[in-house]
């Protein structure tokens, strides 16, 4: 009889884990790896140095008396810098957290994020809401690796978090977007330089003149495709970050149910879009 | 002045695509116009260029963050302008209104409501009296 009774409890026992601990025993590999490629994304910060070259790479096509004021932009540029690297560290670090308490490991808080938030505020160029958001991604990375948490705890980080991610996600969007609008200047620059160079050239005549010409607009033609390439990764970086706002605002509404297969199969769509678009980034980005 | 990111760079777009029509300018008249005129043109060119440059870099620090004078009418002032330019054949009337648009970018970029307003007033004058010089 106290053998059946003891069985019993055993067995109610069981049930309450396995139940409270659902989220705890299923694989979140879908989730994980919705983190790992989001977090890869925000690391990358190819497109911020770019931006910050943006100035100095024109002085090869302006007159000479524009110096000053292009290494004026350059500077105030180079100034933005350490806030732009902090809203991309932000939201890295917070995705690999993310990722760990997916695969029910430790997260871990990297202090280069505390320091890149000095530099940020330093700078006096941010948008508070924006800096707000992104320390507070921050802190929430904190709280998981100061308590210890793990797999369970995945919904609360997801709640806590949401908000912040989705003000400093939207943020890198316009950033992303004046990135693109700077290669529009780089290649209005490019235009003037080269159109005016094969006029004068050709205004020299004859068949020297012609083939400086033909040289001239075959390099033009290269610079421009540069161009057109580095738009396109921009507008695949463009892409992932959305898919990080959506895939995230998707987890926060259903962070009651996270192993429900239905979201972890969508996750897991997103994922692969993610990864394509980011591969572009990689093999388009840079100068 | 306080602008959006978004609305700043809106208006660099303005600037930038101003440059550009001055630009089509120039290149259309390259055989009409004297030398020192075309090196006047490029420069303003530069200049429009530049200031759309200035406005991105303040779109991205966000240091202009909500707008008090009607974006519209801004807009729609570069929008003008860039459309007064595609018509126009008199150079002094090009220069004038790449002269006012960027007096008014420097104003923007400034962040001085008091000089935004003169200035916004010394572009649509600009691109009113080169109009009707064209249709002259």
């Amino acid at each position: 009889m106290r053998g059946r009774f003891v069985r019993r409890v055993l067995d109610l026992a069981l049930v309450a884990v396995v139940s409270m601990g659902a989220t705890s025993c299923a694989n979140l590999a879908a989730i994980r790896d919705f983190a790992t490629i989001s977090s890869e994304t925000a690391s990358y910060t190819q497109l911020v140095s770019d931006y910050v070259a943006s100035p100095t790479v024109q002085k090869r096509y302006q007159p000479p008396s524009n110096a000053g004021r292009l290494d004026e932009q350059a500077a105030t540029r180079a100034l933005q810098a350490p806030q732009l690297l902090f809203l991309h560290k932000s939201v890295a670090e917070y995705m690999d957290a993310m990722g760990k308490l997916a695969a029910d490991e430790a997260p871990i808080y990297d202090k280069e994020l505390d320091s890149l938030g000095s530099s940020a505020k330093n700078a006096k160029l941010a948008d508070e809401k924006t800096v707000t958001a992104a320390t507070t991604l921050g802190k929430c990375v904190f709280r998981a690796v100061a308590d210890g948490w793990r797999r369970r705890q995945l919904a609360n980080l997801v709640a806590d978090a949401d908000s912040s991610l989705q003000t400093v996600v939207a943020g890198l969007q316009v950033v992303t977007r004046a990135f693109f609008d700077d290669l529009d200047n780089e290649r209005q620059a490019l235009h003037i330089y080269y159109e005016d160079l094969c006029r004068l050239s050709s205004q020299a005549g004859g068949d020297a003149a012609a083939a400086g010409v033909a040289a001239l607009k075959e390099w033009r033609d290269s610079r421009l495709e540069a161009i057109k390439a580095r738009e396109r990764a921009i507008n695949a970086y463009g892409g992932v970050l959305e898919h990080i706002a959506k895939g995230h605002a998707k987890l926060y509404a259903e962070r009651g149910r996270l192993s429900d297969k239905q979201l972890l199969s969508e996750m897991g769509q997103a994922t692969k879009q993610m990864r394509e678009l980011f591969g572009a980034v990689r093999e388009l980005g840079g100068r | 002045m306080r602008l959006t990111s978004d609305q700043a760079l809106e208006l660099s777009k303005g600037f930038r695509g101003l440059a550009i029509v001055v630009g089509d300018y120039r290149y259309r008249e390259w055989e009409h116009i004297s030398r020192s005129q075309r090196q006047a043109i490029e420069n303003w060119e530069w200049s429009l260029l530049n200031a759309a440059g200035d406005i991105i870099t303040l779109a991205v620090g966000k240091v202009i963050d909500e707008t008090k004078v009607a974006l519209a009418k801004l807009n729609g002032s570069t929008a003008d302008a860039r459309s007064a330019v595609k018509k126009l054949t008199a150079v002094k009337g090009v220069i004038n209104v790449a002269t006012a648009a960027v007096a008014l970018a420097g104003a923007i970029i400034s962040g001085n409501t008091v000089a935004i307003v003169a200035t916004l007033g010394g572009l649509v004058d600009a691109t009113v009296d080169a109009t009707k010089e064209k249709d002259a």
